[in-house]
């Protein structure tokens, strides 16, 4: 047997002879949030014994303390229905359901004959052979040593994978940065009271003294009647809303382009609905797969159905320990898009019943049949697996504050289809099709380069270049020169600009010719009083002080030019001189935002800058390495 | 290696490291501070009582600036925000448990864990300004009502939080855990008038600490936070503490 544990910040593992532990249990949940409540609940339904530990005083996580209530999307069925059920019965009693549902979901728990800790957390993981078979406990001022059959990791950063060595990733693949973070505050318009979520800049929860700072910054900050329509601040729910932490690296992993390319599990335990629901304004940096959708086909907010494999929650090459949280197998891209509260709801019912399998069949994990988990997940509804697949236009209101005409999207197969859609303010569809019909696109696309009808030439110029095909960038580069500011309306929220758009594609596509213009957008001090970025911007609303056009032609510019100069070795010297002038002093900075470094507003552009350096020294580092061979 | 460590992100640690500065490092298990009062749902009694230092005077200024006492009332979520601005710049380590304290020959080391797994820190000096079961003579467990009709003020009922709000002091067990507390919430809260509803439970116990504290112990300053009557009186004992001391 092994002890594992995390001491400053690195792990350390001690060969243990033997070891006395003071209990046993057959279920360890460690998190009892949105989903560590339920997987607590439903395995000692499931006649279980088991024990819940959790940080804080209460259960629920998020979803009680953290104020979050709501959620937008969800593929609907499963046993939490029922706790929803009593917890919005007591709610008569409450004025905001976020507190019967501390009261209810603890009640249930413990009526179920599970255990609680609070105010508890784990510091060690006891292994065999890479099976976890217990946890080292503070509490109390004490410390446990406690045996259990299976693990549940609920902790939303794979705190406790993490420290069994299970291998995870963290953040964005380009620069490692996890999504905005919010501080959720009560208020009261007089009549009703309700929660308001402010967003916040992007902080690593791993990092105590990061994760220190962005606290006491959220805090910190003043709610100004004012500003909130004419609701009053009453009081900052106890938790911070952290969107993303680690994920594990699991034995079946969905990927965006699974997704895309309708690669499906054979093993699911539900189905996921949402868009791809991100925050933070910072796209350039998001990674290719993503942003060919969200960014280059302006499809952001579509939603879309993902088949979540049951093994997305087992750790790669470890037993014993279930990650039934945000912190799942999935990839970055697509992590967004499988984080909704009911999402997670229905990963504590799986993780439950797969449990309740291995222990009651004297099994391990991986080798319960996925048969009888399916089963179980079915009976319920939690897995409905003769759902439609869909791609879809859904939710309340259009970009506009309109009611949205909610669709079921159905890309074109033919390329004579192409153009009547490319015509119109919401080309995204004709782009995206034009990738999956693929290079029997082309020669109708080349046609339509040459139309009189500004948006078939323009859009045409992106579907052609999502197939890497070049031959557009001269429309590409004049949409830019222009500067563009026509949004296109294919989302209900976070439409693209159309000139930044262009600007997407001509990095993609490494377009020498357009260095020059770019360099202009980032480097031109008197770029910012172009007429483009004095429009409106809905996409910006919520944010203060900052120039939201002006940010998307600079960041996206940014980002281009490094493709072009990852591309293009001649062109690094001239690229890398021009981001040594720009980013040297604090300019760029200010003709964008105001506001603090560590506000929404400011992380973000601090990102533009952090991410000309990284280029710059990836571009030394290749120097080296060729003079080495 | 610091001047002092503080045990918990209190009002009264919050008066240390005003005073003390970078020689300060705070060090709480949650991601909260201020539980001891604001988040325990008690605002505080006793606000008459004179202060020592300059610093709590200044504090008691921005109280009356945002209105805390208006109304007759007291609400402490009025000065939330500059309440955490005293922590700005300051050495603070939230998600941080406490494992151990050590003496040895010069300084503490005190053993803690969080997100980066076990750390140690050294101090010259500990100081624990939080609160526990055995500190304590008896305990409640607060719910923030809203009533429209509005509710009789008695020791169990008092007019703290906005208009309309009230805070009600639901007696427990000295020894009741969480949940045993929040049952009992719970059966008060299904028999409230139909005006008057529950609209946030007490993060924290509301603690009644025994009048012998501060002490010390084991070379330890044992000085919680919730033995002052109400936050300006914590906060000046940790102004006047970092003074001493520095």
């Amino acid at each position: 047997m092994i002890l594992s544990e995390i001491k400053s910040k690195k792990q350390t593992v001690t060969e243990i002879e033997s070891q006395v532990f003071d209990k046993e249990y057959d279920v360890v949940v460690c998190g009892l949030g949105t989903a560590g409540s339920l997987a607590a609940l439903f395995s000692a339904e499931n006649g279980l014994s088991v024990l819940g530990i959790e940080r804080y005083t209460c259960v629920g996580g998020i979803h009680s303390a953290g104020g979050i209530m709501e959620h937008y999307f969800e593929n609907p069925g499963g046993r939490y229905e029922a706790v929803d059920k009593e917890v919005k019965e007591f709610s008569k009693h409450t004025a905001i359901e976020t507190e019967s549902r501390k009261i209810i979901t603890e009640e249930k728990i413990i009526k179920s004959g599970a255990e609680i800790l609070y105010e508890s957390s784990i510091c060690g993981v006891y292994l065999e052979n890479k099976t976890v078979v217990g946890l080292k406990v503070i509490s109390d001022g004490k410390i446990l040593n406690i045996k259990t059959k299976v693990v549940m990791d609920c902790t939303a950063d794979a705190y406790i994978a993490h420290i069994a060595g299970c291998e995870t990733e963290y953040g964005r693949k380009t620069d490692n940065q996890a999504q905005p973070y919010t501080s959720v505050s009560l208020m009261y318009d007089g009549k009703n009271y309700s929660i308001t979520n402010f967003d916040f800049g992007r902080v690593d929860p791993t990092d105590d003294k990061a994760f220190s700072e962005a606290v006491i910054f959220a805090r910190a900050l003043e709610k100004k009647v004012e500003r909130y329509g004419g609701r009053q601040f009453i009081a900052h729910m106890p938790l911070i809303g952290l969107r993303e932490g680690r994920r594990i690296i699991a034995e079946e992993t969905v990927t965006i382009n699974d997704l895309f390319e309708n690669r499906e599990t054979e093993t699911p335990m539900f189905l996921s609905y949402a868009d791809m629901d991100k925050h933070g304004l910072d796209t350039a940096f998001d990674g290719e797969e993503l942003s060919d959708w969200a960014t280059g086909s302006n499809l952001g907010a579509y939603n879309a159905t993902v088949a979540v494999p049951y093994k997305a929650i087992l750790p790669k090459n470890y037993d014993g320990i279930l990650v039934p949280c945000r912190a799942l197998g999935v990839s970055r891209e697509i992590s967004c898009c499988v984080r909704m509260i009911p999402d997670m709801k229905k990963l504590a019912e799986a993780a439950s019943e797969w449990a309740s399998l291995a222990i009651k069949q004297n099994k391990k994990l991986r080798e319960v049949a996925y048969a009888s988990l399916r089963e179980k997940l079915t009976e319920s509804g939690c897995l409905d697996a003769n759902r439609k697949r869909v791609y879809r236009v859904d939710g309340k209101n259009n970009w506009n504050g309109k009611p949205l005409e909610t669709r079921d999207v159905e890309f074109l197969t033919k390329p004579r289809q192409l153009k009547k859609v490319l015509k119109t303010d919401k080309p995204g569809e004709a782009i995206w099709s034009a990738k999956l019909i693929g290079e029997k696109a082309i020669p109708t696309l080349r046609r339509l380069l040459k139309s009189r009808n500004k948006n078939v030439r323009k859009h045409s110029a992106f579907a052609l270049a999502i197939l890497g095909n070049d031959e557009g960038s001269k429309i590409l580069r004049e949409t830019v020169e222009e500067r563009d500011g026509f949004m296109l309306k294919d989302c209900r929220k976070k439409n693209n600009f159309r000139g930044v758009v262009a600007i997407y594609w001509l990095g993609r596509l490494g377009d020498e010719k357009s260095v020059d213009i770019l360099s202009e957008i980032i480097s031109n001090e008197n770029e910012v009083k172009h007429p483009t970025y004095k429009l409106t911007d809905p996409t910006t609303f919520y944010l203060t002080d900052f120039r939201g056009i002006y940010f998307q032609f600079v960041s996206h510019s940014v980002m281009a030019l490094i493709r072009i100069g990852d591309k293009h070795t001649h062109l690094r010297t001239k690229i890398t001189k021009l981001f040594e002038d720009v980013f040297s002093n604090d300019d760029y900075y200010n003709r964008i935002t105001k506001r603090a470094p560590m506000s929404s507003e400011g992380n973000m552009t601090l990102t533009i800058k952090k991410h000309a350096f990284m280029a710059i020294d990836k571009w030394k580092d290749d120097v080296k390495k060729a003079k080495t061979v | 290696m610091y001047e002092v460590i503080v045990l918990g992100a209190t009002f009264l640690s919050a008066g240390i490291a005003q005073t003390m500065g970078g020689s300060c490092l705070v060090l709480e298990r949650r991601t909260q501070a201020f539980y001891e009062f604001t988040g325990a749902l008690n605002f505080g009694n006793s606000y008459d009582k004179k202060l020592v230092s300059g610093e709590a005077e200044n504090f008691r200024k921005i109280f009356e600036e945002r209105n805390v006492f208006a109304n007759d009332r007291v609400c402490l979520f009025e000065i939330s925000a500059p309440s955490y601005k005293f922590f700005e710049g300051k050495n603070i380590l939230f998600n941080t448990e406490i494992i151990s304290i050590e003496k040895e020959e010069n300084c503490f080391v005190c053993t803690t864990h969080g997100a980066d797994g076990f750390n140690k820190f050294k101090a010259k000096r500990i100081v624990d300004t939080r609160v526990s079961d055995s500190m304590c003579d008896k305990k409640t467990y607060n719910i923030l009502l809203h009533s429209d009709d509005g509710i009789d003020s008695d020791s169990e009922i008092k007019k703290w939080g906005r208009e309309n709000n009230f805070v009600m002091r639901c007696p427990v067990d000295l020894n009741d855990n969480y949940y045993q507390a929040r049952q009992k919430a719970k059966e008060i809260i299904e028999k409230l008038p139909e005006d008057t509803k529950a609209v946030l439970l007490a993060e924290s116990f509301d603690y009644q600490v025994k009048s012998d504290y501060p002490k010390i112990e084991n070379s330890i300053v044992y000085m919680p936070s919730k033995a002052y009557e109400n936050p300006l009186l914590s906060f000046d004992a940790g102004v006047c503490y970092g003074k001493e001391i520095k």
